[in-house]
């Protein structure tokens, strides 16, 4: 049995269609990324799983239950992280643990137990005593990881969980997902596509509230195998992308700095004509290469940017 | 369900939060307002106004029970202003934050999340009464005369119903309103035309809103015949309604 499914999802705020008809299944285990551009409906699709939305259309079910007439039951086999999670600032860490360890009905042994432990491992027991409104950014992310997982859920959404931290918090919250790969199945949705590349084994990206592609990490690079050429100069040319992108044999251009990644629609002739048209475009070549496609590579060339 | 624990957690925020010691305090200081007032008043009009030497202000002292029931109208104004104030964010608040999302993530029915809330701000409201009104019939009894204890504990419970109306109308605008203070002036809106609209409506409804029960309850106090009936029953039933029409209105909102 899936662990998670949405069947022609439709969500409407007012005239705008959020979500128009979004389907995927997903099966337990590993790390699921879900991805999309800003407006595709991510965090709506997660919000309706996670019952803090009802959907206009449609059906979903976690691990068997339907969202939208079994919500309790669903609430008690899921975790959920918010981008920016907010916790009542008067208790202390532990504190919370133990109180939200009781809406899950956990007796009083196990649920000091859990907070311990989960306290532990997030790197937050020697601040457990302390207030809530006293913690960091990525001391309150921490925290909400931890009561995510209190409960041992089947399922853990986060919503963008580390899009607002800084690097070392980053760096701990994705150590820990990929931890948890045999604990749980995870659910994630994220603007850093290096992030997802590094933690999820399978994708899903959405675009305007439908889905665009679902495959595992391998099929998607064999589905888009097109290499990427890049091109480094000794310093940015303003002209060079409306030139490159110009050619018949090129699909897209991307540019980082001095950098151009370059999308082939015809891999062979790019190969042999793609550095003539940048010197004859005046450039000076720095470097040259073939790359295979990365995550935001495939990411741009699904959503069509 | 998952009442105990929310409830748990609200009376903790209460106390955390310093509502639990304020507001009772307030009630008991308007409480002890309206006999202090009466006992000082031929002082305070010496001193206020500009009296030739030797005139003498005698002003009598009104039945100590008219004295008691007379913190009702300062707990109707005052009183209510301060349990909407402290009401108003209790949803609306947490919405705003994002606090609500973590918590209804959890299994916590809309139903015990907005129930748990109304047990705790109805328990401050009934303990705030109740401790002002002892304020107000002590104080009378010490500076006044002796009062009936009896009759203002049976006025004191017969007015309560409007305490808990004010709270019931706070945490209903909570739920639909987007930001606590919204949720606070459409409440108190709430509270001025359930009191000042119904008594223009008929005979029936006239003897069933805030104003005819805080009579009652004023009649209780003084001593003098009372039928509390419609206006208890009516109140509550409002109050009732509102806290059925917030659950409805937030069982289907996203949070």
């Amino acid at each position: 049995m899936p662990l998670i499914t949405c069947e022609g999802l439709t969500k409407t705020y007012g005239s705008f269609q959020a979500l128009r008809g979004l389907t995927f299944t997903a099966e337990g285990g590993g790390c699921i990324g879900f991805l999309g551009p800003n407006g595709a409906g991510k965090t709506t699709t997660i919000r309706i799983l996670t019952g803090l939305a009802h959907a206009s259309g449609g059906r979903a079910t976690v691990d068997g239950l339907d969202v939208a007439t079994q919500a309790d039951q669903v609430r008690s086999r899921i975790g959920y992280l918010a981008q920016s999670p907010a916790f009542y600032n008067y208790m202390s860490g532990q504190e919370f643990m133990l109180w939200v360890a009781s809406l899950f009905h956990l007796d009083g042994r196990t649920a000091r137990s859990r907070t311990e432990e989960l306290l532990k491992r997030l790197g937050l027991w020697e601040a457990r005593r302390r207030a809530i409104g006293g913690y960091s950014g990525g001391m309150k992310q921490r925290l909400g990881m931890a009561q995510a997982l209190i409960n041992r859920p089947k399922v853990l959404f986060l919503d963008e969980p580390v899009s607002a931290l800084d690097p070392v918090g980053r760096h701990e919250i994705l150590n820990l997902i990929d931890e948890l790969r045999g604990e749980t199945t995870i659910f994630m949705s994220s603007h850093v596509l290096a992030d997802v590349e590094r933690v999820c084994e399978r994708v899903i990206i959405v675009n305007s509230g439908q889905v665009a592609v679902e495959a595992n990490m391998a099929e998607l690079r064999d589905t888009y195998a097109s290499p990427v050429f890049t091109v480094e100069l000794d310093a940015h040319d303003p002209d060079l992308r409306a030139s490159l992108q110009a050619l018949p044999f090129v699909s897209g251009v991307r540019r980082e700095g001095p950098v151009y990644r370059v999308a082939a629609a015809d891999v062979a002739v790019a190969r042999r004509e793609l550095p003539r048209a940048v010197l004859a475009a005046g450039a000076t070549l720095v470097r040259y290469g073939v790359e295979a496609p990365t995550l935001e590579d495939i990411f741009l060339k699904v959503v069509g940017a | 369900m998952n009442i105990m624990p929310m409830l748990s957690k609200e009376l903790k925020e209460l106390a955390r939060s310093y509502k639990l010691l304020f507001v009772p305090l307030a009630f008991v200081l308007l409480g002890l307002t309206q006999p202090v007032t009466y006992k000082m008043l031929p002082q305070l009009m010496k001193s206020a106004s500009n009296l030739p030497p030797g005139a003498v202000i005698d002003i009598p002292l009104p039945p100590a029970g008219d004295v008691v029931a007379m913190a009702l109208g300062q707990f109707n104004q005052l009183g209510i202003l301060i349990l909407v104030l402290v009401a108003m964010g209790a949803v609306a608040g947490e919405r705003a934050t994002g606090v609500a999302a973590t918590v209804l993530t959890k299994p916590v029915g809309r139903g015990a999340y907005l129930g748990a809330k109304a047990i705790a701000y109805g328990l401050l409201a009934v303990v705030s009464g109740v401790l002002g009104m002892a304020a107000a019939a002590y104080y009378t009894q010490v500076l006044i005369g002796a009062i009936n204890w009896t009759d203002a504990a049976v006025g004191t419970v017969l007015y309560l119903p409007n305490l808990l109306l004010a709270v019931a109308l706070a945490l209903c605008c909570s739920t639909f309103m987007k930001t606590p203070l919204a949720a606070g002036g459409v409440g108190l809106a709430g509270v001025v035309v359930l009191n000042m609209v119904p008594k223009y409506l008929g005979k029936f409804v006239a003897g069933a809103y805030p104003g005819a029960l805080t009579e009652a309850a004023s009649k209780a106090i003084a001593g003098q015949e009372f039928a509390p009936g419609r206006p208890v029953t009516g109140v509550l039933l409002v109050a009732l309604l509102a806290l059925v029409a917030g659950w409805a209105v937030l069982k289907r909102q996203e949070i």
